[in-house]
């Protein structure tokens, strides 16, 4: 209980949130990422392993945690739940043929019990390919309508163009602000 | 007093021991049974035996059938792929110098298996047609594109259309353009039609598809035995499964799950990835049609930064190349030259 009172307090002093990005790959985590860094979006790579991003955002300090997708990589992602105080899971809403994996693996998520207390932000990403699905579509074929227990929002977006990235992270960011930061 | 601190000192000093010796248990307990270096060494070498007898039976096959010949090919590769898994499962507690063994005995059984296939099954030579050919092919296309069209035309009625004429299997909704369950067919698709659209492959076998244009982004999966030409993409390809194919694609993101025995032609802005796949040769990118330069520039794809040869393999993440990709001879690469 001590070390937590003073891990928070630290926290508090320095204001930094902790935001998993998880997803199938091809998803685009790391492209939102880098869109939102302002960094080159053209050469990246599938990320082999994770890469660790930190973004300064009105007063707080974002640290993207982007690991990769790929199928070999999921089972590591548990590695990183600890201390996670957003969940960003990334979806591309073109790839219709793999919405049924990318429900499941996120139902997984959700069952964690080390992610219990994230918030839980999904970006339907790749809105600017004109087959993807709809924001309705996906939230209707991932069943977000079941999560009860958690504060979750979805927002379309696209990383190209940047479209609703800024409206996301201002839901996520404000989310856990208010639960860790109102408190005192 | 002391005696007595004595036996105090003598007491704690056992329950000390009694903790440790009880701590030791339960970490040799916890210890993984599998990672085991003499296990993996018994296993390695079991396994090596039971590819080498096979390799032995091989005058048995030499006038069977192509479908035995092709059983019994199989069935080595998938010995060997097994012993790759044992090894890269092992890697975080085997010696260096096994590890170095053990890859050299790998890489020489798959060179034996890829001679034993060339010995067994000679190679049809990949042909490509002549400029005649395709000409006529394009007329046939111009009716089939017609056919497209009219399909389009009704958007509201492609759902219909597609169950009740199941052979009629370009699917071409208003957002994207997909083909599925095709066999044995050629196609050119012409520019208009496919112009930064997004395509979807699905299920195709022996089946030749050129697509000489820019497009927004490509999904392909389960496709065997065919040859697909695609212009550059913009966004990223996502490929699953494909089996004896020859591929030429260009994009600043590809991605390669469960390939087996393929050949790719890439221009990639980014290091290409490769998961569970295996005998997977690479090369640059040798597609062309009057229209790719342009093309490549709207992407801003510039060849002189080519990644093709930069390949990572999901399933082999250490310093030493992966046993499940080549670089393709370069008089052994094909071009493919589009003219009209």
């Amino acid at each position: 209980m001590v070390l937590l009172t003073i891990l928070r307090k630290i926290k508090q002093k320095e204001k930094e949130m902790r935001l998993l990005m998880l997803g199938l790959d091809n998803a685009g985590k790391t492209t939102i990422v880098k869109r939102f860094k302002g960094d080159d979006i053209n050469k990246i790579s599938p990320t082999l392993g994770f890469n660790i991003d930190t973004v300064q955002y009105d007063e707080y300090q974002l640290v993207f945690w982007d690991v990769g997708g790929q199928q070999t990589l999921r089972s590591y992602w548990r590695n990183y739940y600890e201390e996670t105080d957003g969940l960003v899971w990334v979806v591309d809403s073109s790839d219709t043929r793999r919405l049924k994996d990318c429900k499941k693996e996120l139902d997984k998520l959700l069952f964690e019990e080390k992610l219990a207390g994230a918030s839980l932000l999904i970006l339907a990403n790749k809105q600017d390919l004109e087959s993807s699905l709809s924001l309705e579509e996906i939230s209707e074929i991932l069943e977000l309508d079941k999560i009860k227990k958690r504060h979750w929002k979805i927002v379309a977006c696209s990383a190209v163009t940047g479209d609703g990235l800024l409206d996301g992270i201002e839901w996520v960011v404000s989310d856990i602000a208010n639960r860790i930061y109102s408190e005192n | 007093m002391i005696d007595e601190l004595q036996k105090r000192s003598e007491l704690r000093r056992k329950a000390i021991l009694t903790e440790r010796q009880q701590q030791k248990q339960i970490q040799e307990s916890n210890k993984n049974p599998e990672e085991n270096a003499e296990l993996f060494t018994k296993n390695f070498s079991k396994q090596t035996k039971l590819i080498e007898e096979a390799v032995s039976k091989k005058e048995t096959f030499l006038n069977s059938t192509l479908k035995l010949k092709t059983d019994y090919l199989n069935n080595i590769d998938s010995e060997i792929k097994k012993l790759i898994t044992l090894l890269s499962e092992s890697t975080l507690f085997i010696p260096r110098y096994d590890q170095q063994t053990s890859q050299r005995k790998i890489e020489s059984f798959i060179e034996i298996h890829q001679n034993l296939r060339s010995e067994l099954i000679p190679k049809k030579r990949f042909k490509f047609k002549s400029r005649k050919k395709i000409s006529t092919n394009s007329q046939k296309k111009v009716k089939q594109t017609e056919k497209e069209k009219e399909i389009t035309n009704q958007n509201g009625k492609t759902n219909q259309i597609k169950k009740n004429n199941s052979t009629h299997n370009a699917e071409n909704t208003e957002n994207s353009i997909s083909f599925k369950n095709l066999a044995n067919e050629e196609k050119i698709l012409n520019r208009e039609q496919c112009l930064d659209r997004d395509i979807f492959l699905s299920n195709l076998k022996n089946c030749k598809l050129i697509i000489p244009v820019l497009l927004s982004s490509l999904k392909i999966d389960r496709i065997y035995d065919s040859v697909i030409c695609v212009g550059p993409v913009k966004g990223s390809i996502h490929l699953e499964s494909c089996e004896n194919c020859v591929l030429f694609l260009a994009s600043q993101q590809i991605r390669i799950h469960n390939a087996n025995n393929c050949k790719f032609y890439l221009y990639a802005s980014s290091s290409p990835i490769i998961e569970t796949s295996s005998k997977v040769g690479f090369s640059p990118y040798t597609f062309s049609y009057p229209n790719l330069q342009n093309d490549l520039l709207k992407c801003n794809f510039d060849k002189s930064s080519n990644q093709w040869d930069n390949v990572k393999d999901f399933n082999w993440l250490r310093s030493s190349k992966s046993p499940n990709w080549y670089i393709i001879e370069e008089n052994e690469r094909e071009q493919k030259i589009l003219e009209k």
